[in-house]
């Protein structure tokens, strides 16, 4: 009797355990073909599938939960024999677990997650917790997405400032002198919101010494296009290295301006965004040097034009601009949600410019298809 | 006075026992009485009237929902389902829980717009205009969503008769777009004369096009109010278009923590 009492209690919670998570799980296949300069056709495919669990239970406390398993045919080329289940490319990763309290006064979060400082989809001057390098991706939904483990405090001023503190423990070998730490104050004035940051910690990807990382950041509306303003540096922690130099040369400015415009009911959506990445201190002429890095001249440009003529269909066409090579990478995309949770879509890219350009048209990949499908279900 | 009104119904009473031509003649003006005085009503009324009568049910101090959003096309049927919280006419918080859009968040603030997507944690800020754009490519704006401004503030309103929908009597109203920024210019509805609920709305464009149609189909009471809780719309300008816009549980009225309308809760 108690024996069937427990496993009635133990099927009860399982069961309420369920019912408080939010599973959903995301499913992607792509074929590919990409132009080589020695080879007429590279063909690929791939796949990737990532579960997301989310707890929903408690309305103070959220968990979360994200796996995702990568499978890839390396690109090769047209009519050759394939590489077999030996040359497949195969990844497991943990992309999100992470912990949020609500406690009073304040809020916390701890575990693998994103903090998104600063504005910006594709250039964020801001985004000085990953700064992470953009790079171009016929038909991304989101460009800025690297996490990482951290501890975070979120603390709310009013309904629309607050004060937010991040610890990110070292990388490994963990050190502790490597911890890094960092806060922003996000103030909304009038019509403006007004952002500010610090970090204090291991540099970019592939760096090793601390350095200290700001930022200003500024948003707002005008004539009905949403506009965003960022400014951020870095100078080493310690060293011989001139910091006003330092400063100069990572000096790096964004902006962006967002707009819709309604053609009406019969006609559809139409969306645009510009961005502009400036580094003020870098090289504002043209130099015969290969570097396919979007820090290397002044000024870059990210144009993107959504358009939804009906519900369930969208068409796109973004790019990167290098203006002072006079180089660019372009996309062209449609994307149909057929069924619930199915979608389909084809992307085109090709690069435009000489050999030694920023962008070029005779570097694999430079002509690129992907036809896609992306099925999403859950409970 | 009293005595005078007493005598008037004895003699009515009289006359009503001596004679059936006189009880029929009675009878038919009676009818014919009592007929003007219920259409008394229905010509009383001016549109702004029946409007803000209709807004009783529209309108409300704070309303927690959950419901879905069904979109039907040739190819099938897909749902949306969400978790709408909103206090007064410009504060509002919308979850979408179905796994597509799962964790997408809007928030609506005076005249301004909160989207916040998860997986990138990161807050898209909209004003002004961007309150009438489409919500996941669904007939309804984000204002329908979020809001419950008045139509009022939008439109001019005509009473141009009465007619009968679906066995109910109704007015109907002709709705024009006082500026050139409003989604729909021309919108006419049919307002339920007995209970004073929108039994019908069909949308045009500035040219007189007939764009959309609404039907309310379905009313749940919740205390004095009478609130659609199914709604069809379907598009004239698509062959086997239709969205359903169902609500499954609501609450009206109830107090509703303030703290809800934050950037601290859009991104938790």
């Amino acid at each position: 009797m108690i024996v069937r009492g427990a496993v009635l209690l133990l099927l009860a919670s399982a069961s309420a355990a369920v019912a408080d998570v939010r599973s959903t799980v995301t499913l992607d296949a792509q074929v590919n073909a990409a132009s080589h300069p020695e080879e007429t056709l590279l063909l690929g495919s791939g796949g990737r599938a990532r579960l997301d669990l989310v707890a929903t239970g408690n309305r103070n406390v959220r968990g979360q939960l994200s796996i995702a398993a990568d499978l890839h045919q390396p690109p090769a080329p047209h009519g050759a024999a394939g590489t077999g289940p030996d040359g497949l490319v195969t990844g497991l990763g943990v992309e999100r677990a992470f912990i949020r309290a609500r406690l009073p006064g304040f809020r916390i979060t701890a575990g693998k997650t994103r903090l998104s400082w600063g504005r910006g989809r594709f250039f964020n001057a801001g985004d000085i917790l990953f700064g992470q390098e953009p790079g171009f991706s016929a038909g991304a939904n989101e460009y800025l997405t690297a996490t990482d483990w951290l501890v975070a405090a979120y603390i709310p001023l009013d309904r629309l400032s607050f004060l937010e503190t991040v610890v990110l423990p070292p990388p490994l070998p963990a050190r502790l002198a490597d911890t890094g730490a960092g806060a922003r104050a996000v103030i909304r004035v009038g019509e403006l919101t007004a952002e500010a940051g610090y970090r204090y910690g291991i540099g970019p990807v592939g760096a090793a010494e601390q350095e200290h990382r700001g930022y200003l950041s500024l948003k707002g509306a005008l004539a009905g296009v949403d506009w965003h303003l960022s400014a951020g540096s870095a100078v080493p922690a310690s060293g011989d290295a001139d910091r006003a130099d330092a400063a100069q040369d990572r000096l790096h400015l964004t902006a962006g301006g967002f707009g819709f415009v309604n053609l009406g009911p019969e006609s559809g959506l139409l969306n645009m965004r510009l961005e502009a990445g400036v580094r003020p201190w870098r090289r504002w002429r043209e130099q015969a040097e290969v570097a396919a890095t979007l820090d290397r001249y002044g000024l870059y440009l990210f144009p993107e034009i959504g358009f939804a003529p009906a519900d369930n269909w969208n068409l796109s066409l973004s790019g990167v601009v290098s203006p002072i090579d006079g180089s660019a990478v372009a996309a062209a995309g449609a994307s149909w949600n057929i069924l619930q949770g199915l979608t389909f879509s084809f992307h085109a890219t090709a690069m435009l410019g000489d050999e030694d350009d920023t962008f070029a048209w005779d570097r694999p990949g430079s002509l690129a298809a992907v036809l896609a499908a992306r099925y999403v279900f859950g409970s | 006075m009293a005595h005078r009104r007493r005598q008037s119904t004895a003699r009515l009473a009289d006359v009503w026992r001596a004679s059936p031509r006189a009880r029929r003649l009675l009878a038919g003006a009676t009818g014919a009485l009592a007929a003007l005085l219920a259409a008394a009503p229905l010509f009383a009324l001016t549109g702004d009237e029946i409007v803000r009568r209709m807004e009783r049910h529209e309108r409300h101090e704070s309303v927690v929902s959950t419901g879905s959003m069904q979109i039907t096309d040739r190819f099938g049927t897909r749902t949306k389902t969400f978790i709408s919280t909103a206090l007064g006419d410009d504060r509002s918080l919308l979850e979408f829980t179905n796994p597509e859009e799962a964790g997408q968040k809007v928030l609506r603030l005076d005249d301004e717009i909160y989207l916040y997507f998860p997986d990138s944690e990161d807050v898209i800020h909209l004003q002004g205009a961007a309150l009438r754009e489409s919500v996941l490519g669904s007939d309804f704006s984000y204002e329908d969503m979020t809001g419950s401004s008045s139509r009022l503030d939008d439109y001019e309103v005509t009473l141009e008769g009465t007619e009968e929908i679906d066995g109910h009597e109704t007015y109907r109203l002709r709705l024009t777009a006082k500026r050139r920024d409003v989604v729909y210019p021309i919108q006419v509805a049919w307002v339920d004369s007995e209970r004073f609920v929108t039994r019908r709305v069909e949308l045009f464009s500035r040219r007189g096009r007939p764009l959309k149609r609404l039907a309310l189909t379905e009313f749940l009471e919740v205390g004095e109010k009478v609130i659609a809780v199914r709604l069809e719309m379907s598009d004239f300008m698509k062959k086997d278009s239709l969205t359903v816009f169902t609500i499954d549980a609501i609450a009206v009225d109830d107090p509703v923590d303030e703290n809800l309308f934050s950037l601290e809760e859009l991104t938790f």
